[in-house]
């Protein structure tokens, strides 16, 4: 059941690639402004462009993805149909997960591109990655529940992601700075443990509550 | 339900006594706090002086974290039991608790300015507090316009749920920010200014203050129960 709502959460964004591309299109615009509106960026603020352009980007896509389930009224079909909610918020998820990776993997270049950045990718960089992205998408689609059923939840996503997602986007950029630094590992442990507590636990809240949250 | 629509918040007999307590209580705080201050002054200097704020500014933040935390705490046994009276403590606290958030910012950037020289200079509790009330501000967001009672409320809750999550970070902040920002006074260093009793006095009158205004809020919540739904 999880592989069929997960393929066709997938199909439907593949076929017209439109939150994608939109997300896509809107990091290389933010990347562009910040690069051309400072000379000589130091490699740390580079991170911390990246990151807040990832943030604003998903508050988008997660946008978008709740509209298109508003507009045509499928999110209560399919709430109707005898699966266990919480199977559709994992599959709402991973797809957004794999959206969000999917849109970095591209963008990345362009930032090394824009930055003239020279730098390694480690697999501890790849990793936290993974991490935070896993939980800008459980938060992301507790958030966009919250508001599926209001009028106004263009406005109401940013307000409500982007403080929770405050700590977590200093704790990511400090482990990054850390990790790329070569830094001692009990320097930036602390941020890397909030990081992973806290994927977990807004994920295991997804699940517990999202039926609650979407039910009208 | 006629009845309530009727009576007034003084009519019950406990209220009353905790509004003039908290009403007495707070007008000898500052008696207290001004009467005493002078003896101090001399003792650790003029220029200390906006370090007074401290007889507010701890008390305040207490307030905020037990409103927080009841908030979260009503908010749980809302989604348990669904009752409507949890939900409306719930709400009241995170009101309060926002209030309260507010104030400990501004009274935070007071000592700030004192102790620094700047009113903001991103010292790890502040910072935190701030990011804490600006969830709230999304909480009262969604309380607005997030459509049916029946609907917000329950979204509300755990939006207050999750923001549980940022009280022990508010707490550990200190340590974890430790060589990037401004240290924030360690608990033991509060009392070099003096004046233990006062500071207890004054705790014991925000306390008093605290209950007054969440009866008081709830109270009217049940009230205007109807105009919320």
């Amino acid at each position: 059941m999880l592989n069929t709502l997960i393929f066709k959460e997938l199909k439907l964004e593949f076929r017209t690639k439109e939150t994608m591309l939109s997300m896509f299109l809107l990091g290389i615009i933010l990347s562009f402004l910040f690069s051309i509106s400072i000379e000589n960026v130091k490699q740390e603020f580079v991170i911390v462009y990246f990151w807040i352009i990832i943030f604003m980007i998903s508050s988008l896509g997660l946008y978008r993805s709740y509209q298109n389930e508003k507009n045509l009224d499928s999110f209560n079909l399919m709430l109707s149909s005898p699966v266990d909610p919480s199977i559709i918020f994992i599959s709402k998820v991973v797809s957004f997960f794999i959206q969000i990776f999917i849109v970095q993997i591209f963008l990345f270049p362009i930032f090394i591109l824009f930055f003239k950045l020279n730098l390694t990718i480690s697999y501890e960089v790849v990793f936290l990655t993974l991490v935070t992205n896993w939980y800008i998408s459980s938060l992301g689609n507790i958030i966009g529940g919250i508001t599926l059923r209001s009028n106004r939840n263009e406005m109401i996503i940013p307000i409500l992601l982007f403080p929770f997602s405050a700590p977590i986007l200093l704790a990511i950029i400090r482990a990054t700075e850390g990790v790329i630094g070569n830094y001692s590992f009990y320097d930036f442990s602390n941020w890397i443990f909030i990081i992973i507590t806290s994927s977990i636990v807004v994920f295991i809240l997804g699940i517990w509550a999202y039926y609650d949250i979407i039910k009208e | 339900m006629t009845s309530l629509k009727n009576k007034n918040f003084l009519d019950n007999s406990f209220n009353k006594l905790t509004f003039w307590l908290a009403i007495s209580f707070a007008f000898i705080n500052v008696i207290l706090i001004i009467t005493s201050s002078s003896s101090l002054i001399k003792l650790y200097g003029q220029e200390n002086y906006a370090r007074w704020i401290f007889y507010y500014h701890v008390p305040i933040a207490w307030n905020a974290g037990v409103c927080f935390i009841l908030a979260g705490f009503n908010s749980f046994l809302y989604l348990k039991t669904s009752k409507t009276k949890y939900d409306f403590r719930a709400l009241s606290f995170a009101e309060l608790g926002t209030l309260f958030g507010i104030l400990i910012l501004i009274t935070g950037s007071f000592w700030a300015k004192s102790e620094w020289g700047v009113y903001w200079s991103w010292e790890a509790r502040l910072t935190t507090t701030l990011i804490l009330v600006l969830i709230y501000f999304g909480y009262f967001m969604i309380q607005k316009y997030g459509g049916a009672y029946e609907k917000t409320s329950i979204n509300r809750s755990y939006i207050s749920l999750m923001s549980t999550i940022m009280i022990p970070i508010i707490y550990y902040s200190v340590q974890f920010f430790k060589d990037e920002f401004q240290s924030h006074p360690s608990n033991g260093s509060y009392f070099v200014y003096g004046g233990l009793q006062i500071f207890f006095f004054s705790l014991l009158s925000f306390s008093l203050l605290l209950i007054f205004l969440h009866n008081y809020r709830v109270f009217h919540l049940n009230k205007n129960k109807e105009s919320l739904k």
